[in-house]
């Protein structure tokens, strides 16, 4: 489903990573650890092709970095959810505006999105905040919507960029049971972390990202 | 659907960059205002010149000896050539009397005889009221026999291109600096709001919003600048040129087609100026 194949990252002379090489199969869960600067937001970059690498490829479904239109990249990305460490919401849109933006965007008829989201809040307990802003919910609850909004369009693989990096631990370990649920229902999940004590929690294959090299899986 | 988003969007860009954007629609108002008035006064111009062109004439004389018959065989001849509306016959004894109406004076007070030859007043075709065609005109019937001499007002003629010359160039120089002014700014107030909306615009491409679609409301926000401008630029025009008409200058030109073409050229501006700018620094974002 994923697969890197000697992939090579610089950006402006400076080599981010080196000859990296793996694969995630369909409805798996990995881990990317290692410390802030190693490279793993770029990973996750290349996956969705908002970075292409400098020498190797990357594939993505049927899609490979060498190959791929820049018009089939939207289309690809409907498919993939990713949600960060800053939540990334909308700070002028509710709760329900904010996850349905994501169907808004891709030309969906009203009625269905609106069918659609408030499904998907209730699945996640967070109908009753629809139309509280960002500002008005915490840490863990806009990691929650912006969730919710990767999930809408059903993606199969979930991205996930230290997204228990701002929240307490409670919140966290709560984030990180619902990201476990969302795998068991069959979507994969590549996450970025250096929260040890989480992946001690719920252990699963973990690769280790050291200065741009894969030193470990 | 899809373009009421990119409407509502291009809105809230407008709101965003309050100050860019109404430096940009003070712009179009300004250059679209200017414009309007330079048209309008072209049109007027072009009455007054109108009115001056039908004017000319060439004026034909005959010489003293040709006979009845050999007037008219040179009427016939002058009839041939191309660009001729009218030809009007003074014979001598009108011509005494013309010079007599013009300058008061009797001829045969002074001389005893008639000393002015008979000539054609010839009127031209509107579209051979120009300098060069006229010259052509004359070359044709100073060729032509018993002609004595040919007249026209040259130096009115002459001095008139020239003059529409220097002032048709100097609008068109002038339009062409505010257009380009006013397309700048707006291409910088585009370039504002994709700075300022970068966060929305990276979690569109987050979700898959196709980059025709990321485009839309920056584009529906330069063509609102451009429109914006243009009504108020139109408006203002409108009613200054009625206020002129009523009560300075009643014979005042103007056509409701230039104020259409504002509104459209606004947005024409409009859209273009933004198009530029997102196809330059969307790819920065």
């Amino acid at each position: 489903m994923i697969q890197f194949f000697n992939v090579d990252l610089s950006y402006s002379n400076k080599q981010i990573l080196y000859h990296i090489t793996f694969q995630i199969n369909k409805g798996e869960f990995v881990y990317l650890i290692g410390p802030s600067g190693a490279g793993k937001s770029s990973i996750l970059k290349l996956i969705n092709f908002s970075e292409f690498p400098n020498a190797g490829t990357v594939i993505v479904n049927q899609y490979s970095s060498a190959k791929i239109k820049r018009k089939d990249i939207p289309f690809l990305r409907r498919r993939i959810g990713f949600i960060f460490q800053d939540f990334k919401l909308l700070p002028d849109r509710n709760v329900f505006d904010n996850v349905a933006f994501a169907l808004l965007v891709t030309g969906v008829k009203k009625s269905t999105i609106k069918k659609k989201v408030l499904r998907l809040l209730t699945e996640l307990g967070l109908s009753n905040i629809r139309n509280t802003y960002p500002r008005d919910l915490s840490g863990g609850e806009q990691q929650r919507v912006a969730i919710a909004r990767a999930l809408l369009n059903e993606p199969f693989i979930l991205l996930a960029d230290e997204p228990t990096g701002n929240l307490d631990p409670r919140s966290a370990l709560e984030i990180l049971g619902i990201i476990e649920e969302i795998n068991h229902r069959g979507t994969a999940v590549l996450m970025a972390t250096h929260n040890y004590a989480l992946i001690k929690r719920y252990p699963h294959r973990t690769m280790l990202l050291d200065q741009g090299v894969l030193r470990s899986e | 659907m899809s373009i009421l988003f990119s409407i509502s969007e291009g809105a809230k860009g407008l709101l965003k960059t309050r100050m860019a954007s109404t430096l940009s629609i003070s712009s179009i108002t300004l250059t679209l205002l200017l414009l309007g008035i330079f048209t309008i006064f072209i049109l007027n111009l072009s009455s007054w010149i109108g009115l001056i062109r039908e004017k000319i004439e060439i004026e034909l004389f005959i010489e003293l000896s040709a006979t009845d018959k050999d007037i008219e065989q040179l009427k016939k001849q002058v009839t041939e050539i191309e660009g001729i509306a009218a030809i009007n016959y003074v014979n001598k004894a009108q011509a005494a009397q013309r010079f007599k109406d013009e300058t008061g004076q009797d001829i045969y007070e002074v001389l005893d005889f008639n000393p002015f030859p008979a000539s054609f007043i010839l009127t031209l075709k509107e579209e051979y009221r120009i300098y060069k065609r006229v010259n052509e005109i004359r070359l044709k019937l100073e060729k032509l026999p018993h002609v004595d001499e040919v007249v026209y007002k040259k130096s009115l003629l002459e001095t008139l291109e020239r003059y529409i010359n220097i002032v048709f160039t100097a609008i068109i120089i002038a339009s062409l600096i505010i257009i380009f002014i006013a397309s700048v700014l707006i291409y910088n107030t585009i370039r504002l709001t994709i700075y300022a909306r970068r966060d929305i615009i990276q979690i569109m491409r987050l979700v898959g919003a196709t980059e025709g679609f990321i485009k839309k409301p920056f584009i529906i926000e330069g063509i609102l600048q451009g429109l914006i401008g243009a009504i108020i630029a139109t408006l203002i025009l409108y009613y200054v040129s009625k206020g002129i008409e009523l009560f300075i200058y009643p014979y005042l030109v103007y056509d409701l087609k230039v104020f259409a073409a504002l509104i459209v050229f606004g947005f024409i501006i409009g859209m273009s100026s933004s198009y530029a700018s997102v196809g330059k620094h969307l790819r920065n974002i």
